[in-house]
Parts: C-alpha cells; structure tokens; sequence
C-alpha cells in the first residue's frame, strides 16, 4: 500500500506518518513536499492507494493534488488534513471530491487513521462498484444482442413459413425495423456515452444496410453533420428515418435508379432536421401505409412536423422537424 | 438477394456453424443456404465443433459464436484452427465487450460480425471467402 502525505512542514508530515502507522503499519510512505517529489511520487505510472494533503502549499494547494492523484489513479481514496482550514474549505474539499476533512490538532490527530481507514473502504467500494457495472454493462449488452439476434431469427423463419407475398414482405419489413433498432443500439453502447448517440454515423450505417436490400443502381448523397443525439430523441428519429429511406428505395425509383438525398443537422433552436430526398418517378411514399403512419405518429412523439412536397421534374422531398428542447409547442 | 452475379462463378462453401444458441444457428444455416451454400454441420461448443472438423467430411469455413458453454469460447477455438491450419474462420458475436474484441482481431478472422448480423454483410464475407478459394482451387 502507497500513502502519499503532502505537507509542507516536515513536523506534520512525521506527525501525520505516526498516526496513519497505526492503522497501516506495513505501507509506504511517501513525503511530498513540492512539485519534484510530487512528480518522483507518481511517476511510472504508480498509483497512490491513500493521499493525505493540507489544504495550502506552498508551491500549489490540496485541490490540485487531488487531481493529480486521481489522475494517476480515479478511485484513490483522499483526506484533507489541515490546520488553516474553515468550514467553507471543508465543504469545498468534500465537493471536489475528498472522502473525508480532519482538522490538524493533537485531539484530531487520532481521527485521522481511523478517518483514513474509513475513506479506504469507501475507495475500495467505488472501484468494485465501478467493476460491477461494467460487467452488468457488458452482459446487459451481450443479452440484448443475443435477444434482438433471436427475434429477428424468428420473424425470419415465420416470413418462410408464410405462402402470402404480401405479407412475407411486411414481415420482412418488420425485420428491418428491428434491425435498424439494433444498429442504434450498436451506435449508442460503442460511443460509450450512454445517453446521447452519432445520429450521422448511425445513417450511414443504417443506409448501407438498407442499400444491399435494393442493389439497383440507386445513388446515395449525404448531408450529415456530425451532432449526438440523446437518446430519447434518437430512437423514434431512427425509426423515422428507416420508414423514410426504406419507402423511398421500394417505391421512388420503380427499379430504374436514381439519386437518394439524405440530410441530417441541427436547427437553431437546437432541435433537427431530417431529410430524405429521391429523384425517382414513383411516389417516395404511400400515405396510406403503416411506414407513413409510424413517420407521423413518431414525429407526433416528437413534437415535430412531417413535411412532404414533390421535387421537380420528379421525385419526393420529406422533412421530419424536430423542435429543439426548451420550445414551447 | 445474395450475390451479384459480376465475375466468375464462385463456388459452393461447406460452412460450420459454431453457435450455442440453436435458434440462432437455424437462421444462419438460412442465410448461408440462401447464398447457395451447404451446412457442414452445426455445433454448440467447440468440442462439438472439433469432431465435425475432424471428420472425414470437409469444411471450408467456420462462423464462430464467442461466448460458448463447455469450458472453450470461440476465441480459443479459433487459435487451434489457426494452429492446424484449418479453414478460415468469421466471428458472429453479441458481445461489445473491447477486450473480446482485440483477442478476436488477434486470432485474424475473415470478419467480426456483431449480432444482429446484417445478411447482406454475412453474404459479403462468405462470397469474398468463396471467390478467394475458387481462385485458389482454380490455381491448383
């Protein structure tokens, strides 16, 4: 065990070393007077496993120490054992994240092992915290893989059970649903933030999946620009863009080819815009059809707009307005 | 549907599918068939998979779950693939897990397809593996 005890008197240092000896006789103890053997104590990549720092220092003061040390190692428990403190710099040390502020004074001096003991417990619990949710995480994640694989598995082996033409294609219209379900998930759990999602690299994902369905000759243009997405936005925003961009690609271009336009920003009022653009001589969209009625009825949970008009000489234009949170609509 | 049709002709695959969810390996045996491929066998775990490699029947090509009950995941089936020269081999995973991921890459697959697996992307990679042992059979 490393304990790193900054302080410039070397006074409190010994005081400090003999009353922590008491609780961890076996430990290191490392003196840390100014920036030199701040930098010796963590150099290497060694990671103290308790920091005991005043509050002033001469050359910098116990909140930057603690950053340092926390950046050597996250979890690495930290008192602040001073004299000159008051209750504002108390509670600003266990703000910046300190476990635990002992006053320097001979009566306070015997807290400070036990002080010292409890913040190691409490560190030693963070770290396995940390841990178990990384691997509640990772199985959560592997469950949810495995499970979306088996749904689509199972609409698969329904659709060939299926002599109707028509409704093999809804089912198969279904798997797609799923799956562009599954690509945001992807999107969302590899961008680590788990609360907002690469809208932009999700539509490229998505329209190369979407693509290989319908290999007749259809160009593919992007406007995307690069905003995350939260998450609660993202899911009925890549929904809508499947329905969009699956209706364009079976209905615009009546196997002839074309261009696909594709657009993604955000709005001034921070909300965003989706397009999908197509150049073919059918219609982008049957209004009628359950793709058009998830597009409003999901805009709708937005609080968006669906917007479609004719391209000239031909083709269909749908925008999908979302409004930026914070407007009243 | 699966194949272009630009090229030669490539030829028929014999796959393995390595999957202990059997559901999930059906569906694959599908896709695989679809693509005018034939199921080699299937197996559960990679001890299953090892007497089919070691039967007297070929196989040209191994998609591989990671996770696997009996003791060998998909990895460390991989490597003795690796270590017999075996057929090549993709990796079909639910896990997002990073390390997972870099001992996949270490075992060099043709491809590590994360599940849901797009069909379109499972055809790509047996098509690039069937072209390549056509060239090679061609070569011959």
């Amino acid at each position: 065990m490393r304990i790193v005890i900054a302080d410039d008197d070397p006074d409190f240092r010994t005081l400090a070393i003999r009353a922590l000896r008491r609780e961890f006789e076996d430990a290191e103890y490392i003196e840390v007077s100014d920036q030199d053997s701040l930098d010796r104590a963590l150099a290497f990549g060694r990671k103290p496993d308790l920091l005991v720092s005043d509050f002033s220092l001469g050359w910098t003061d116990g909140f930057e120490l603690l950053r340092a040390a926390r950046e050597a190692a996250p979890e690495c428990p930290a008192i602040m054992f001073t004299g000159t403190g008051n209750e504002e710099i108390a509670v600003r040390a266990i703000k910046a994240g300190f476990d635990d502020y002992v006053v320097k004074s001979s009566k306070q001096l015997r807290h400070l092992a036990a002080a010292a003991r409890m913040a190691v417990a409490r560190g030693d619990t963070r770290r396995s915290l940390e841990e178990n949710r990384d691997l509640l995480t990772q199985e959560l994640y592997h469950r949810l893989h495995n499970n979306l694989q088996l749904i689509i598995s199972l609409i698969s082996f329904t659709q060939r059970a299926l002599q109707d033409t028509d409704a093999r294609e809804k089912l198969d219209d279904l798997g797609r649903r799923v799956q562009a379900l599954s690509v945001l998930q992807e999107r969302l759990y590899r961008g680590r933030d788990y609360r907002r999602v690469g809208f932009a690299a999700f539509l490229r994902e998505l329209v190369d999946g979407l693509m290989g369905v319908h290999p007749e000759a259809v160009g593919v243009s992007f406007d995307l620009q690069d905003v995350p997405v939260p998450v609660d936005t993202a899911v009925p925003l890549a929904l809508t863009a499947n329905e969009l961009i699956t209706n364009a690609l079976k209905h615009a271009f009546k196997d002839r080819g074309g261009q696909l336009a594709i657009s993604f920003r955000n709005t001034d009022d921070g909300g965003y815009v989706l397009g999908v653009d197509d150049d073919g001589p059918g219609s982008g969209t049957s209004t009628d059809g359950l793709g058009m009625r998830l597009v409003r009825r999901l805009a709708q949970q937005l609080g968006g707009a669906v917007e479609i008009t004719a391209n000239r000489p031909r083709g269909t234009a749908c925008r999908v307005t979302v409004p930026g949170r914070g407007r009243v609509v | 549907m699966p194949g272009d049709g630009s090229g030669a002709r490539a030829r028929r695959l014999r796959v393995l599918i390595v999957e202990d969810e059997i559901l999930i390996a059906d569906y694959l045996a599908l896709l695989l068939e679809d693509a005018g491929h034939e199921i080699a066998g299937t197996a559960v775990t990679a001890k299953e998979a090892l007497e089919v490699l070691d039967g007297s029947d070929p196989v040209d090509l191994v998609t591989l779950d990671v996770r696997l009950p009996g003791g060998m995941d998909g990895v460390q089936l991989a490597e003795i693939l690796n270590e017999r020269s075996g057929p090549p081999f993709l990796f079909i995973t639910g896990s997002g897990d990073p390390v997972h991921r870099a001992r996949c890459e270490a075992a060099a697959p043709l491809a590590i397809l994360q599940k849901p697996v797009r069909p379109e992307a499972l055809w790509e990679v047996v098509e690039t593996a069937a072209r390549a042992q056509s060239a090679r059979a061609r070569g011959r």
